[in-house]
């Protein structure tokens, strides 16, 4: 084995290491969208039907009416069955995927510049990088999806030479467009941006071009259906920043202020200022405080201490920036492409910037900081004695301040002070549940922390079946469930019933009558929910 | 033939210039003092203390002659004012009058700019930013009112324009430090950028530098003794300005950091707590502060988040002028004048940096003309990049040029509608519009009521009415002389603003009470008069009582 390899298998290690750590620990607890994914793969295995009965739903998942993808879902089956109904399970397949991005970001790196210590530069900025772990260490689909994407571009990369990877190249694209729902606009796109790059390589394999566009077109066809749908449309336009009537009123304002001429009509049309609108929410994607200074403003994102890259990048990423932009190839125009177009469902969409929805231009940041690392240190080979030792020294303290404050944040604080985000106590409360729960006939738990029955299915494994045939629930307009009640459990929010009756509510809910039995505390030790008799 | 082609193109060139420095006055003096449609605090308050130094040598708090106006407890750096006098002093109180000296010496930058770019280019350079310059809608914005910051932009720009001729003549030094000490005086942002700039120039031209030692020398001895005042001033008051606005003061900033700290230290983690420490923090906030002033949204969309800084949906710069900027930037560069237009433009946000509300077009105005630089920068290399390429075919550089040309016309046209048709009208509340109007309505009552109140919900109406009034500065220093100053609540003679409380206020008799649409209700008995804003909302309720 050459250095490079082993150097690269230990950083996989690493990687490996600080993704698999305590995965079900840290994050705190599952948050909703995982427990849903949880219970939804437990279904699939028990019983081939999903939360709602539908036999091996293809096109979307209903689950709490939000409509998720299948691809992570499915991903999640195997290592229930293996693992057993828990945490690290539910997170193992984006742990996973984090860990293989480590080695194909190499890969990429190296077909990009052909220069294998830019390859384990871009491994390891990708291996310690915040964004990479907070996406690794949750059951994001996002995360798995942008594994699909990277396999996906790798593999084309690839089917330069041997022909035959073309299909499976589209066969990836095709599993990250049922794995998240941004990857359903950057799929086509990043294909479109490949035929144009290259369109005399793939003209010349005509065969496999045609074999590609059927593998393409079998893979899209069972959602066709699907996205015609009322409920993919009103999905979509819950987020969208087109559905905003302030920029109709601004521009028809304008236009009536500059006496409706004409040209007023045009240059303060609503479509004008709807792209503006698209372009500052898409850009704000690139801003600095975001990638370098606070990160994803929600805290289930990120850590709200750190940006998405160490502070300690940017001067290497200006510097890969521009040693890429120096070497023009057809490679690199792929590259910069697919940094363009990775934002661009995100920008749509009105919180940005989001680092979940534009997980998928993940590793091209840490490839340029990686380049920007081997040419630094190239330059600083060159320097005299004492630059060399100051620059390597103050460059070794900052790093490794960067790293202890983001490792000490995202161990020691992150779980105590954002537990509440990551709905911390549903677990402890469905075990301190069950403990009680043969001595009542009837349990009222509180719905103010949000769907309560998500927890109790999953913790309890109930047979999805039986809890179809319980279950009172009801959908809304927009096609969201709410589920009321399903056999002893009630979470309408009101006591209908006395006699014997557990209750669960919030913080001091038996001060003034009833009898606490028990509480369950969050890590910093407040109450959360408190468990009694009425 | 040649000669006289030489004088042919010297004699155009000296025309283009006044081409161009006439658009720049007419586009800095058209409707000046009218929009934006009113002064907002600052302004007035700038205004009336230049009337009180007029007409006794002191500002509103009876300091005589000082070098910073302690105005709003903010302690404004004073040249402003004093350039004021001699504008008031011929056109009376007004807004013309106080915005005067800004579109003045935002014309005059326009001009000193092209020294500049001359000095460090070449006069197709000098001519290319100062046209940009010129009808650009950063510098135009604070060239039209009466702001600090673009005085003081004129002085940075001229004293770097002395300094880069220094470099050659050294004479010119001591006039270039004279020039960059009156920015310390005009505005706060120079203080740290000129400084900094001065570092990195100095280092880069040392050798040109070390030939003119005896006037650099005699240059730093002049810029200290200078300063000797600036020191002692901000020795004195400057910090209570510097700790409103920094983000290196605790208010808030540290709690989740201390009560971190807390939880280290009582799990015995000392080297975690010190993970916690406020440098830390101060660091981070500082780096974001700086970062975002690259957002593109402030460059190009929307501008920063203050209304009075830009006309509606334009950013700082033209949207046209992105790429160019992105190709100028990238083309300087290989360029030898890399450095000190480089440097400026990476120090130009510092001062802002370790402010809040970043990104900040007022503080961070240091960095014109970097921008056009890049921009000119990039209209040149392109266009010879594109006559090379499509030399043989004339037509389509031609087309490009038009289509160019278009949308250089369609962009700038957009602004001044934005500019001039509906910015006025959808921002005057933030001009604090109505003020005036409520003052000159309020001054026909003075004979007729016992006492006139005056909300304080738009901040500092005392101002506008010391300012519109025209009240006798030497009365006036006399009712504040030795008084506590509290920001919410001020009075003199029968007037007296603070926030109205209808409940209590309407059983009031004999007086005169200016109220906002929310603490005055529209079926008051008595109104005398509402006053709205340009958009047709209720600025002000006037009920007598």
């Amino acid at each position: 084995m050459s250095k490079y390899k082993v150097i690269l298998v230990l950083v996989i290690v690493v990687g490996a290491f600080l993704r698999l750590y305590r995965l079900g620990q840290n994050p705190p607890a599952l948050y909703w969208d995982e427990a849903s994914l949880g219970y939804n793969a437990f279904a699939i295995l028990k019983t081939g039907h999903d939360e709602h009965g539908e036999k091996l739903p293809v096109a979307r998942f209903i689950a709490f009416g939000d409509y998720k993808p299948p691809g992570y879902i499915y991903a999640t089956v195997p290592f229930l069955a293996v693992f057993g109904v828990n945490e690290f399970a539910i997170r193992l397949p984006s742990a996973v995927a984090g860990i293989l991005m480590i080695g194909l970001t190499y890969i990429l790196a190296y077909a990009l510049t052909h220069d294998e210590r830019i390859g384990l530069a871009a491994a390891a900025v990708l291996a310690i990088s915040p964004w990479g772990l907070q996406l690794s260490r949750v059951a994001f689909e996002a995360h798995l999806a942008a594994l699909f994407n990277l396999v996906a571009i790798v593999i084309f990369l690839k089917s330069l030479k041997v022909r035959w990877y073309l299909p499976l190249a589209v066969f990836f694209f095709g599993l990250s467009f049922y794995t998240f729902n941004a990857n359903r606009i950057i799929a086509p796109l990043l294909l479109g941006l490949m035929l144009v790059v290259y369109i005399k390589e793939l003209w010349q394999s005509k065969l496999w071009l045609l074999v590609s566009a059927v593998v393409g077109l079998i893979m899209i066809w069972p959602s066709v259906g699907y996205l015609e749908t009322r409920e993919s449309r009103l999905r979509f336009q819950e987020v969208s920043i087109f559905t905003s009537l302030d920029v109709v009123k601004k521009s028809n304002d304008r236009i009536a202020r500059s006496g409706n001429t004409w040209w007023a009509k045009l240059l303060f049309n609503r479509r004008i200022y709807f792209a503006e609108e698209f372009l500052i929410h898409y850009l704000d994607n690139f801003r600095g405080d975001f990638l370098f200074v606070v990160g994803d403003r929600n805290p289930r994102l990120a850590t709200q201490d750190l940006g998405e890259l160490y502070p300690y990048e940017l001067p290497l990423l200006l510097a890969g920036i521009y040693f890429l932009l120096k070497r023009p190839s057809r490679e690199t125009a792929l590259f910069w492409g697919w940094m363009l177009i990775a934002p661009i469902p995100a920008g749509m969409a009105r919180e940005t910037p989001h680092m979940l929805r534009i997980a998928s231009i993940i590793p091209t940041w840490q490839i340029l900081v990686g380049i920007g690392v081997v040419q630094g240190i190239l330059w600083l080979k060159e320097q005299k004695a004492y630059l060399k030792w100051a620059v390597g020294v103050g460059y070794s303290i900052l790093i490794l301040g960067c790293l202890s404050y983001y490792f000490h944040n995202y161990w020691i604080h992150y779980p105590r002070d954002w537990s509440s985000e990551w709905q911390y106590g549903y677990k402890q409360l469905v075990e301190k549940v069950n403990r009680l729960e043969p001595n009542y006939d009837r349990i009222y738990i509180t719905n103010d922390l949000g769907r309560p029955y998500i927890y109790f299915l999953l913790y309890n494994q109930i047979d999805p079946l039986v809890y179809i045939a319980e279950r009172k629930a009801e959908r809304d307009w927009y096609g969201f469930w709410t589920v009321f009640g399903f056999g002893k459990y009630d979470f309408s929010g009101s006591q209908k019933e006395t006699g014997r009756v557990l209750v669960v509510g919030g913080k001091d809910t038996f001060v003034h009558s009833g009898k606490k039995l028990d509480t369950v505390m969050a890590p910093d030790g407040s109450a959360i929910f408190d468990i009694g008799e009425p | 033939m040649q000669k006289s082609k030489i004088k042919m193109t010297i004699q155009n060139s000296k025309i283009y210039l006044v081409l161009i420095l006439f658009l720049a006055a007419f586009l800095r003096f058209y409707q000046l003092g009218i929009n934006p449609p009113s002064l907002d605090w600052d302004e007035v308050s700038l205004g009336y203390n230049a009337y009180s130094l007029l007409k006794t040598g002191k500002d509103e708090f009876g300091r005589a002659w000082p070098i910073s106006i302690r105005s709003f407890e903010d302690y404004k750096p004073a040249v402003y004012t004093y350039l004021t006098i001699p504008a008031v002093a011929i056109f009376g109180l007004n807004e013309f009058a106080v915005r005067l000296p800004g579109a003045i010496l935002g014309t005059l930058t326009v001009l000193v700019t092209y020294f500049l770019v001359r000095e460090l280019f070449n006069q197709k350079m000098g001519f290319v930013v100062t046209l940009l310059l010129a009808i650009s809608p950063w510098h135009l914005q604070f060239s039209r009112v009466a702001f600090e910051a673009s005085a003081a932009l004129f002085f940075v720009v001229t004293g770097c324009w002395l300094f880069l001729k220094g470099t050659n003549r050294g004479k010119w030094l001591i006039l270039s430090v004279v020039f960059l000490v009156l920015s310390f005086y005009t505005y706060h942002s120079p203080r740290l950028v000129v400084p900094l700039i001065l570092l990195g120039w100095g280092v880069y031209f040392r050798h040109k530098l070390w030939q003119e030692r005896r006037y650099v020398g005699l240059a730093c001895g002049l810029g200290l003794f200078l300063l000797l005042p600036f020191f002692q001033e901000a020795y004195a008051v400057g910090r209570a300005r510097f700790t409103s606005v920094t983000v290196m003061n605790s208010a808030g900033r540290l709690d989740s950091a201390i009560s971190r700290t807390e939880y280290d230290l009582s799990q015995g983690d000392t080297l975690g707590a010190l993970l916690h420490n406020r440098r830390i923090v101060y660091a981070l906030a500082i780096l974001k502060g700086y970062l975002d002033h690259f957002n593109l949204d402030f460059l190009f969309f929307t501008g920063d988040s203050a209304n009075r800084h830009h006309a509606q949906d334009m950013g700082m710069l033209y949207f046209w002028e992105a790429p160019f900027v992105i190709w100028g930037m990238w083309q300087l560069l290989k360029k030898r004048q890399a450095f000190p237009v480089w440097w400026w433009y990476l120090m130009a946000p510092s001062a802002a940096a370790i402010t809040t509300g970043t990104p900040h077009a007022v503080r961070a105005l240091i960095y014109l003309p970097t921008y056009q630089i890049f921009t000119a920068l990039g209209l040149i290399m392109s266009y010879q990049f594109f006559k090379d390429k499509l030399w043989s075919r004339k037509k389509l550089l031609n087309f490009a040029k038009a289509a160019l040309l278009v949308i250089v016309f369609i962009n700038v046209f957009y602004y001044l509608q934005m500019y001039y048709i509906h910015t006025p009208v959808e921002v005057s509340r933030d001009w604090q519009y109505g003020s005036k109007q409520a003052v000159t309505e309020i001054a026909a009552w003075d004979s007729q009521v016992e006492k006139i109140i005056m909300t304080y919900s738009y901040d500092q109406p005392h101002t506008f009415a010391l300012f519109y009034m025209a009240i006798d500065p030497s009365w006036y220093q006399q009712q504040v002389a030795g008084k506590e100053v509290k920001r919410d609540v001020r009075s003199f003679g029968k007037y007296e603003f603070r926030n109205i409380d209808w409940e209590k206020d309407e059983k009031l008799h004999n007086v005169l009470l200016i109220g906002t649409g929310n603490e005055i209700p529209a079926a008051a008995i008595g109104l005398v008069k509402e006053i709205k804003f340009l958009d047709g909302t209720i600025a002000f309720r006037i009920v007598k009582r």
